[in-house]
């Protein structure tokens, strides 16, 4: 389960044990998250050691800063989740700036990803997860592809018309509905009360 | 933009995909707009499951030994709990020379501590250890503690920066914020003017939803004023800071004159 009403997270019992330096707290989430964080890295990097490196990096600020994590307020998978998708976005950031996949982009290399408010991460399940990965593949493909080049990517709007060779006003009707239409789908599996 | 086109981009902004400039018009809605604060916060929980429609993939073999190995190599940060407090002239003289220039604090903290050890060397030596030297060693440790707090924040590599800009009622005032989310926010002001009497300046962290107060400021005579706040990680992401008058004792949400304002 990677997200959980936090008050049940037993991942906190494991950040606690490492907050107090006990290693084997740390081993703990690795078993439990590590698979999901270098499947999201691997995801937008494409790349086994850079997606190794961020994975590394995580789980040593989760060492580092686990008793800065305070238990009740969201998830523990939704914090390393969200640090790695947010390191993984400085790696392609810095790659782009290289040269080595897009030109220079209209977003300052130095801004960050808007931190999502942990209490977001409470009621999402792995099921749920599921379901919209399920739902992501049968939208429409350009629907699909604009999400995934923002999401997996980092990229903006404007970046995003010009990867697709697209006018702007339809790269962001096609987010909206993309997003819309999972939004539906996320809305309807909550009603069905899918068991966490 | 109208109320419209900004609500078409709640999608495009709860994904992080709007531009700089949008951020700031969008944001600046939101701050006013509770339609489209629930437009934004309908799309949250969706946006945060996309990190789990990625293929799964077993990480490398050798990555678990790396990352126990490099741990067992590297301590645990101390735990910050200390609640929100106003800084003393001591460490507010420390934390302004930090902002400034970010370096230093290290020697610092290095200084306190010898201080520190110093001081307990001296306590005890003596049978009659005083209470104004018990409440100087407290001083102390609190300063080591807050000292090291400011420096997880500001050293912290996801760092927001906010600048604050005086209103006519405090021209000439400066202020500026900075904000981790797990380490919590540091501000520090000066040339505020004197507060009237009964009054008293509050901190406000401008969100989506309503400002949420970060203490109330006591400016020194000279009207500087530096804060260590330790705030909770569901915090909704800053928009802005705020600084405003309130009657003395502070209040739950903001009624006052506002003196300072910056956005994001």
């Amino acid at each position: 389960m990677i997200f959980r009403v936090a008050a049940d997270d037993p991942a906190i019992a494991h950040l606690g044990r490492a907050a107090q330096g006990d290693p084997e707290g740390l081993a703990e989430l690795y078993d439990l998250f590590a698979s999901r964080l270098f499947s999201l890295a691997m995801r937008m990097l494409r790349d086994a050691q850079d997606s190794e490196e961020v994975v590394q990096d995580v789980f040593a600020q989760a060492w580092r800063r686990a008793a800065a994590y305070e238990a009740g307020r969201g998830t523990v998978g939704g914090w390393l989740l969200m640090m790695t998708r947010s390191r993984a976005l400085d790696r392609l950031r810095a790659r782009r700036a290289q040269g080595r996949a897009l030109p220079a982009t209209e977003r300052d290399p130095d801004e960050l990803p808007a931190p999502f408010p942990s209490q977001d991460l409470v009621a999402i399940t792995v099921e749920q997860g599921e379901q919209l990965r399920k739902a992501l593949g049968e939208l429409p493909a350009e629907q699909r592809d604009a999400l995934e080049l923002a999401y997996f990517e980092g990229l903006t709007h404007p970046e995003i018309a010009d990867r697709l060779s697209q006018p702007l006003g339809t790269v962001k009707t096609r987010i909206r509905l993309g997003l819309t239409k999972l939004r539906e789908v996320f809305v309807r599996s909550s009603k069905q009360g899918i068991p966490t | 933009m109208t109320h419209d086109e900004l609500r078409e981009l709640a999608a495009a902004y709860a994904l992080d995909t709007v531009t700089a400039a949008e951020r700031v018009a969008f944001e600046a809605h939101l701050t006013e707009c509770v339609e489209c604060r629930s437009e934004v916060a309908s799309f949250r929980p969706v946006v945060q499951g996309l990190a789990l429609t990625a293929p799964l993939q077993a990480p490398p073999r050798g990555l678990r030994g790396r990352v126990l190995g490099a741990a067992s190599e590297r301590p645990v940060e101390p735990r910050i709990t200390r609640p929100v407090r106003v800084w003393g002239w001591g460490t507010a003289a420390a934390l302004a020379a930090l902002i400034v220039a970010a370096i230093g604090l290290g020697g610092h903290i290095a200084n306190l501590r010898g201080r520190m050890a110093a001081l307990e060397a001296e306590l005890r030596k003596t049978a009659l250890a005083a209470a104004r030297d018990r409440q100087s060693l407290e001083d102390l440790r609190r300063a080591v503690d807050e000292a090291d707090a400011a420096r997880l924040v500001l050293g912290a590599t996801d760092l927001a920066r906010i600048d604050l800009k005086a209103e006519a009622a405090a021209a000439g005032a400066r202020a500026r914020a900075f904000w981790n989310r797990s380490s919590g926010l540091v501000f520090t002001a000066s040339a505020l003017p004197t507060v009237p009497d009964g009054k008293v300046y509050q901190l406000w962290v401008l969100t989506a939803g309503d400002p949420v107060s970060a203490g109330l400021l006591r400016p020194d005579p000279g009207g500087s004023v530096d804060l260590f706040v330790k705030t909770p990680l569901d915090l909704p992401a800053p928009v802005g800071m705020a600084v405003t008058v309130e009657p003395s004792g502070g209040v739950p949400q903001p009624t006052g004159e506002r003196i300072l304002l910056g956005l994001e």
